[in-house]
């Protein structure tokens, strides 16, 4: 972390460091929620206080519920930070444990047809099948979660597997398997950490995609009901008042541009810092 | 090449079934009793079971999906609960305003995302270059629906030029095409722009320049012919997402497509409109990829299918 952070410095690369506080805020807000403001005053209606503009009382103004906006983006970021590293974290260890299996054991026909059936998963856009998996198990934050989480397995598994194909060649490998280590050891112990600053720097972007295609779900309705403080909820029940109070609208906007721009940039960042050769050649 | 393509073609039938199984199963996975939500809440047990036979839905699931595939086949995706209509007609109806408005953000991408990418390989590391850079992040980086209702409030509320909902003629279109196809321009251009690169380096560029060619021949005829060959690979990728990102669109614009129909139908259950919306959305997927690769082939002959 403090070398990462030494790295960007030295290289200048100020957007990165934008995006790491961009970060660090998103997550401090989400952590410290209910600190910060109760749950109640993020979804209890009051009314006589809808629409009101931004001012001292209510710092981004309120909502068409009379609920104070920035109590309720307060505690949309504790629900986009769940929905995103629950997701994330589902689809990075199936994705993994099958991409590693696959890799591993490339001659097997199990692998071949498993791999096959991710790579014509990967065709489909993640958010169709994401919504397919939300008709079967209805809307909620735990559906929405699990179905980005599952939509997303086919991205780590095809990761993951082109690595460990070149890895098992290598002579410390072969040098463990000579010695007797067994298979499964071989691929966790030896294989799998060196795939690790791919998993960091994938897992980095697959979050703003998570933030990203939750809130697109949620916009749709098929995420957390209302009264759930969702940024993407909030853009879709209040988008009927944009023309009379525009701040409803860009508020949560706002936040989640902001957010998934910072996610992106420290993704960005963390990949030159892991291979600087990338930036060389993808960047000129 | 005539061999691969036929290949290609073949194993669409593999996928095709696997789709369909996929499909069918949405129906079997939904909670509750799809008889019963047909039938609707007043309806008596003797109607729910005379629905359950009527639909086949008393069959064991293998007979069921060969029922399901035999009338797939026939164009029958069965009728709508809501209207009662086929859910054919009613796909046909929607689906060329999605295709419209897929098309024009696909044109919107293309037409300004390969032009900049061009002038920024030209000249890197320049200011042009530089915001190219910074808006295929935000691209990736932006909501799309929140990105349709700014330049909904811009555009319709503020400065009134363009409608802001509906379909109609091409005022209609401009809004939610932009929408769609905005978030690709500068992705399509960094991916013209890091080919040409590539392409320019090459040795036959230099040969090119050395018999004394003029450098517009040499740009456009030797390097951007062969800089765009990946471009195209990718551009059915992007097609797919953004039949995506269509579902999300149509439904800020109210724009009368597949993908709002889709939303409204899994909102009402009304299963057999989900199931025949989500087919013909991962048909068209199937179809798009099968083209592209087929053209990769054909521009670029140097690839050989073994």
């Amino acid at each position: 972390m403090i070398k990462f952070l030494a790295f960007l410095v030295r290289s200048k690369d100020f957007s990165a460091i934008g995006g790491l506080i961009v970060v660090a805020a998103f997550i401090l807000t989400a952590v410290c929620a209910p600190w910060l403001a109760s749950w109640e005053s993020a979804t209890k209606v009051a009314l006589q206080h809808s629409l009101l503009k931004p001012s001292q009382q209510h710092v981004l103004g309120t909502d068409e519920m009379g609920r104070d906006l920035l109590v309720r983006i307060i505690w949309g970021a504790r629900i986009s930070l769940v929905v995103a590293i629950l997701s994330v974290s589902l689809s990075l260890v199936v994705g993994v444990f099958i991409g590693a299996l696959a890799g591993y054991y490339e001659d097997k026909r199990l692998s071949f047809i498993t791999m096959r059936i991710m790579d014509s998963l990967i065709a489909f856009p993640r958010i169709l099948l994401a919504i397919m998996l939300i008709t079967i198990m209805g809307t909620g934050i735990v559906s929405l979660t699990t179905a980005i989480g599952l939509s997303t397995i086919p991205i780590y598994a095809r990761l993951i597997r082109g690595p460990v194909l070149s890895l098992k060649k290598r002579e410390y490998v072969l040098a463990a398997k000579s010695i007797g280590t067994g298979d499964l050891s071989i691929l966790f112990k030896e294989i799998l950490p060196n795939t690790l600053s791919n998993i960091i720097v994938q897992g980095t972007i697959s979050i703003a995609e998570a933030i990203l295609i939750a809130s697109g779900l949620s916009f749709l309705g098929l995420g957390p009901q209302p009264p759930i403080p969702e940024w993407g909820a909030m853009i879709a029940s209040s988008r009927a008042y944009i023309r009379s109070a525009p701040h409803v609208v860009f508020a949560p906007g706002i936040a989640l541009f902001v957010v998934i721009l910072g996610f992106n940039i420290l993704g960005d960042g963390l990949r030159d810092y892991y291979d600087p050769r990338f930036k060389k050649t993808q960047r000129g | 090449m005539f061999n691969y393509a036929l290949r290609r073609i073949i194993l669409l039938i593999p996928m095709l079934l696997g789709i369909s199984i996929g499909v069918f199963l949405v129906l079997h996975l939904i909670p509750g009793d799809p008889a019963r939500s047909a039938a609707g809440p007043d309806a008596s047990e003797e109607d729910v079971e005379m629905i359950r036979k009527s639909y086949g839905l008393d069959k064991p699931l293998p007979v069921q999906y060969g029922l399901y595939l035999k009338k797939l086949i026939q164009g029958d995706l069965g009728r709508s609960f809501r209207t009662r209509r086929p859910v054919t007609q009613e796909i046909g109806q929607r689906l060329p305003a999605t295709i419209e408005l897929s098309v024009c953000a696909m044109l919107f991408a293309v037409l300004l995302g390969i032009p900049i990418g061009i002038l920024s390989s030209l000249k890197p590391k320049t200011f042009l270059d530089n915001i190219v850079t910074y808006f295929a992040v935000f691209g990736i980086s932006m909501p799309i629906f929140f990105l349709g209702l700014v330049l909904m409030i811009l555009f319709s509320s503020v400065l009134t030029w363009l409608p802001p909902t509906g379909r109609g003629g091409i005022a209609h279109l401009i809004l939610p095409g932009i929408t769609l196809g905005l978030p690709y321009v500068a992705t399509v251009a960094r991916l013209t722009r890091s080919n040409m690169l590539d392409v320019l380096s090459e040795d036959y560029i230099r040969t090119a320049r050395s018999k004394g060619l003029c450098e517009r021949v040499v740009i456009y005829k030797h390097g951007l012919v062969n800089a765009l060959i990946p471009v195209v690979t990718l551009l059915g990728v992007y097609f797919g997402r953004m039949l995506g990102g269509a579902v999300i669109t149509e439904t800020v614009f109210a724009w009368p497509g597949l993908g709002r129909y889709m939303i409204e139908a899994i909102v009402l259950r009304d299963i057999y409109v989900v199931q025949g919306t989500i087919l013909v959305f991962a048909i068209s997927v199937v179809l798009v990829n099968l083209i592209v690769d087929l053209l990769y082939g054909f521009l670029d002959p140097r690839i050989t299918y073994s």
